[in-house]
Order: structure tokens, then C-alpha cells, then sequence
């Protein structure tokens, strides 16, 4: 669990400070202020060996493009100012001491570009324009810099002229789960079936259940049935057949895709965009119970973005017995620097009290 | 009913009262003296004053802030009230004024205003010199109670209320007293306050000042 936040020279943030920073933390601001960022930011840190992950974050934010003749590098906006002469620096400070930090840098040079010395499979040719390559040329790559057993390793995403790439082609796997819920992005369904029968093996899936009866009070219980070749959550109530969670609603899926991340990321991070999407104000309160029950239990932290001062009231009074489990931090720009205002129980509740904004 | 407004920095100079009625009050004493312009709002109980200029101190538009000013009724211990605000100023990092009354210079500057007794207690003081026809008459109605019943608990208020009464616009309390120019606001009993509030708008044409040079 991080205790502090460091994002340095990523999107909008030239270097940002989060301190104070507690199991689950609201993070608020105006628009455009990079609230967003720092979940993408957060999530490459704790993909730690991928910078494949840096690179499919425009396309959780709805930008599909990774195309070589538009933007040379897909990384570029990424950088601060797409300053690509600045590297990216992400690091977290451990609540149980130590650091974890990672470094993005961009790589032109074509001596360091050939000394990367990636090894082309044909899996990896997925093509630009779906034409068959034809003696691929490297065009640029992000390093990944990272501390791992005391000393820097090196991992890449190359960019070739047949397509994208990690190198070396297999990456160690994450020293802990990491989960990013987008706003707007599809739910992947089987993953969640996935996470479902987990929790049904540790004898865990009353959490799931109990959870979506805070929406849905006379949920008699889930079940996993397939839907056109793939399995899917379903959930009965009186006198229907178990329907789809995303049928059920909005409010019931998006509650399930947050429970069942957090009780699957064990010692890990879940960052989640506009938390409030798809949840009506009178449930929020007991959401937010639960939420910071499931991730007490499974030791995860979440961050969360927000624009609703619902969302704040619940979560300020969802943690009231617990206040030191509970942050809310708002970003604010000044001047040309992003800065972060954090906000315990106690003081949120004196804002409340005053009629004071914490947006 | 739809929700109220939440408040965010908006002047330079901030102004933070013991309620709404006393915002409304300083509000028309500033407005009436061209002193400003001074954001006024007010806090929650007198108990947790320190919660309270922590919200302030990190609400949205902080940065704006060059003066901050708190305004509180002495009621039985002013030395008490002026340490409790001047330790919840210390406690967000901005400067601890050291005396009553007396602006401290700093990004914010930072004053306190403990008002002796308490703001009916002001306001009962200038209407008797300032409005002595009325004045006369509220006196005359209390004593009478007095004389007939027993002592008021709180005479000040309940000089006030009669006071405000008096205007038969029905239930008006000291700030909408103020709004409507039932108090007079000239009155030199409220010279502290006004110099005070003027200093605080000092701190600030000193900032700006500074950074001009």
C-alpha cells in the first residue's frame, strides 16, 4: 500500500505531489486538471515490466490510434508538453517502507535503438495496415526503466514499421495486481467470471452478493450461466429467470466490476474513473461501505475520480468510523503546476458543516 | 430543496465570522465604508474552529488568498477566543498574529478581532449613543420588565430584538438589522472593527506592491 504518490513530467503534470494518501482516496478537481492521468499513471507503475500499459491508455480514454503515420511516436502524449527530451518518473512511497519507482523515456537514437535488439517473431507482426512486413525497421521505442532486485532493468515497447511490440517478447509478471476501471469503457465479461469463481473457490462470493443487494434488495443470488459461448454473472430475483447483470442495470454491473476487482487484488491497487458512474445517490453510502470493507479485507487500495459532492458526502460518512481509511485529495492547477489538496474525515466534515466546497 | 451553494475563495481577503447573520453584518459594515473587497463566511461552532480554518485553508480558489481575517465575540474569556483562533491559524502553517486586533504580514496575513462582549453588545452600545430617541424607549420597556419579573438573562439580546422590533418589519435579527440601516453603522463604536478590516485590505495592496517591484 502506497503512503505517497510522486508523478513527474506525465500528461499534464509537470511534478505532482500526493501525500497522506490512505487505503481508498477520492480524487477530485476541475476538468482537465489530470485527475485521470494519475490513474493512468498508477496503473503503469503497477504494471511495473509493461510499457505495453502505457501505450493502450489513449484507447481506454476512446482514442484508438497506433498509427505510425500520424503520430510518430503513440507514446508522445504521454510526455509533458510531448517533451519527449523529459522522461517520466512515477514512484510510490511504501507504507511498509521502500520505494517503488519506474522511469519512461523515449528512445530515437538509432545506436541505442539498435542495441535494443529485438528479437522479430512473426506473433508480434500484427501489421500496421494489416500488410504483411517486409524487413521491419525499428522507429523509435519507450524504455521502461526499472529497479528490480537492486538494480535497473531495462524493458521496451518497440515501435517497428510492421507494428508494436514488448522486448524482450516475455515480461515478468506484476509484483502485484493492478485494476483500471475506465468511465466509459465495455465491460470484459469472462474476465469477470473469472473473478467471480475465484471468489466462489475461497468460499467468498456472499461479498459480490451481498454487495449488489444494496441496489437490489431482493437479489436472491448469482450464478454463472453462458451467453452466446461465454460465461456471465447472472443474478435471480423473485419470480424471473436470472438475467444478465448488465440487463439487471448499470448501477448493478458497475458495482460488481468494483467488488470483484477489489476482493481479486489482493495486495494490490484498483483505480477507478468517475466512481459515481451508473450509481444513485441513496446507495452510494452503503457502496462506499462495502468498498472499504473489500478492500480492508483484501488489502488493496483504491483511488478513485470523482466530480460529485454526493460521492464525497457518502464516502466522508461511510468512513467515519474508520477516518484514517479514507482521503479525499483534489488536484488543483496553479499557475503552471498541478498541485494536491488533501482532505481527512474530520476536516471534509467541518467543509460540510461550513458549506464550504472541496471540488 | 434544491442545495445550497458551496462556497469557494473567491476575494483575496477572507473574513470568517461566528454565522450567517454575523456575515450579513460585517458584510454591510464593509460595504457601507468601501473597505474591500473581503469575502465574508462563517464557521461552525466555536468548538472546532481549527476543523473549520483547515476547510478554509484548503478550499478551492487557496491560492488566491492574501489576507485572512477572524472575527469572533469575546463573550466571557477574549483571551481564551483569541488563543483558540490564533492556535487554529498556527495549526494550517499561516502566520499566528500576536496580539488583538493587530494584522500579522505574511502569504497570508492573518488578524483576529475578538469583539468585547459580543456583537448585540456593540450593537446595544452605538444605538444608545447614536440612536438615543429609541434607545430611550427600549431602556424604558426592559427596566419596566425588569422591575415587574426578574432580571434578563441576557439583556443584550433582548435589547437588541426590542430594539429591532421597534421598526415593525417584524422578526429582523442584527445582521438584516444592519442590511436594512436600522444600525448606525458610523458610530465610532465600531472604529476597531473598521481599522481592522482596513488593515487586512493593507496586507494585501502590500502584496501586490511588493510584487509589482
Amino acid at each position: 500500500m502506497y503512503d505517497s504518490l510522486r508523478i513527474e513530467n506525465f500528461r499534464g503534470h509537470p511534478d505532482l505531489q500526493i501525500g497522506n494518501v490512505a487505503r481508498v482516496n477520492f480524487l477530485a478537481g476541475r476538468n482537465n486538471v489530470g485527475k485521470t492521468a494519475i490513474l493512468e499513471a498508477l496503473f503503469i507503475l503497477c504494471g511495473r515490466y509493461n510499457p505495453m500499459l502505457a501505450i493502450t491508455a489513449d484507447a481506454r480514454r476512446g482514442l484508438d490510434r497506433i498509427e505510425t503515420n500520424v503520430e510518430p511516436r503513440p507514446w508522445a502524449d504521454l510526455f509533458l508538453k510531448y517533451d519527449l527530451s523529459a522522461n517520466i518518473r512515477i514512484s510510490g512511497t511504501r507504507a511498509s517502507g521502500g520505494a517503488d519507482v519506474i522511469v519512461l523515456r523515449d528512445v530515437s537514437d538509432p545506436e541505442a535503438l539498435s542495441r535494443i535488439g529485438a528479437p522479430y517473431t512473426r506473433r508480434q507482426a500484427a501489421g500496421i495496415n494489416g500488410q504483411p512486413p517486409e524487413g521491419p525497421t525499428t522507429l523509435a521505442a519507450l524504455e521502461l526503466v526499472v529497479n528490480r532486485n537492486g538494480k535497473d532493468q531495462r524493458f521496451y515497447a518497440v515501435l517497428r514499421t510492421d507494428g508494436l511490440a514488448p522486448v524482450p517478447d516475455a515480461l515478468p509478471p506484476p509484483p502485484f495486481p493492478g485494476f483500471i476501471i475506465g468511465a466509459r469503457t465495455k465491460t470484459p465479461l469472462e474476465e469477470e467470471a473469472n473473478m467471480f469463481t475465484r471468489l466462489g473457490i475461497d468460499g467468498r462470493a456472499g461479498l459480490l452478493e451481498d454487495a449488489l443487494r444494496i441496489i437490489e434488495p431482493e437479489l436472491e443470488g448469482l450464478s454463472l450461466l453462458m451467453v452466446a459461448g461465454q460465461p456471465v454473472i447472472h443474478g435471480k430475483l423473485p419470480g424471473f429467470r436470472p438475467m444478465p447483470l448488465p440487463i439487471m442495470g448499470d448501477g448493478m454491473q458497475r458495482l460488481a466490476t468494483i467488488v470483484l476487482r477489489i476482493a481479486n487484488a489482493s495486495g494490490g491497487v484498483v483505480l477507478v474513473d468517475e466512481i459515481e458512474t451508473g450509481l444513485h445517490h441513496t446507495v452510494l453510502l452503503d457502496a462506499f461501505r462495502v468498498i472499504g470493507k473489500a478492500a480492508a479485507d483484501a488489502d488493496a487500495q483504491v483511488f478513485a475520480t470523482t466530480h460529485s459532492a454526493e460521492c464525497i458526502d457518502a464516502a466522508r460518512l461511510a468512513f467515519e468510523d474508520d477516518p484514517s481509511a479514507f482521503r479525499l485529495h483534489r488536484i488543483d492547477r496553479v499557475e503552471d503546476r498541478t498541485c494536491a489538496v488533501t482532505y481527512d474525515v474530520k476536516t471534509l466534515e467541518a467543509a460540510s458543516d461550513i458549506g464550504l466546497e472541496v471540488r | 430543496m434544491p442545495e445550497r451553494k458551496r462556497v469557494e475563495i473567491t476575494e483575496p481577503i477572507l473574513v470568517i465570522v461566528e454565522g450567517p447573520d454575523e456575515k450579513r453584518f460585517y458584510e454591510t459594515l464593509c460595504t457601507k465604508h468601501n473597505i474591500g473587497p473581503c469575502q465574508f463566511a462563517w464557521a461552525s461552532g466555536k468548538d472546532d474552529i481549527r476543523s473549520s480554518i483547515r476547510a478554509f485553508s484548503l478550499a478551492p480558489g487557496w491560492e488566491k488568498l492574501r489576507a485572512v481575517g477572524i472575527i469572533r465575540d469575546g463573550d466571557d474569556d477574549p483571551a481564551r477566543e483569541f488563543a483558540s483562533a490564533a492556535d487554529a491559524l498556527a495549526s494550517v502553517g499561516w502566520p499566528r498574529p500576536s496580539e488583538n486586533m493587530l494584522v500579522a504580514p505574511g502569504r497570508p496575513g492573518t488578524g483576529i478581532a475578538i469583539v468585547p462582549g459580543n456583537l448585540d453588545r456593540l450593537c446595544v452600545e452605538a444605538a444608545e449613543e447614536d440612536c438615543q430617541a429609541r434607545a430611550l424607549c427600549v431602556n424604558s420597556y426592559l427596566e419596566c420588565l425588569e422591575s415587574a419579573f426578574a432580571e434578563l438573562a441576557n439583556r443584550p439580546k433582548s435589547w437588541v430584538h426590542a430594539f429591532l422590533a421597534g421598526f415593525g418589519k417584524g422578526d429582523v435579527r442584527v445582521g438584516e438589522g444592519a442590511q436594512r440601516g436600522y444600525w448606525p453603522l458610523d458610530s465610532h463604536v465600531f472604529d476597531d472593527i473598521r481599522r481592522f478590516l482596513t488593515e487586512l485590505t493593507k496586507q494585501v495592496e502590500q502584496q501586490v506592491g511588493a510584487q509589482v517591484i
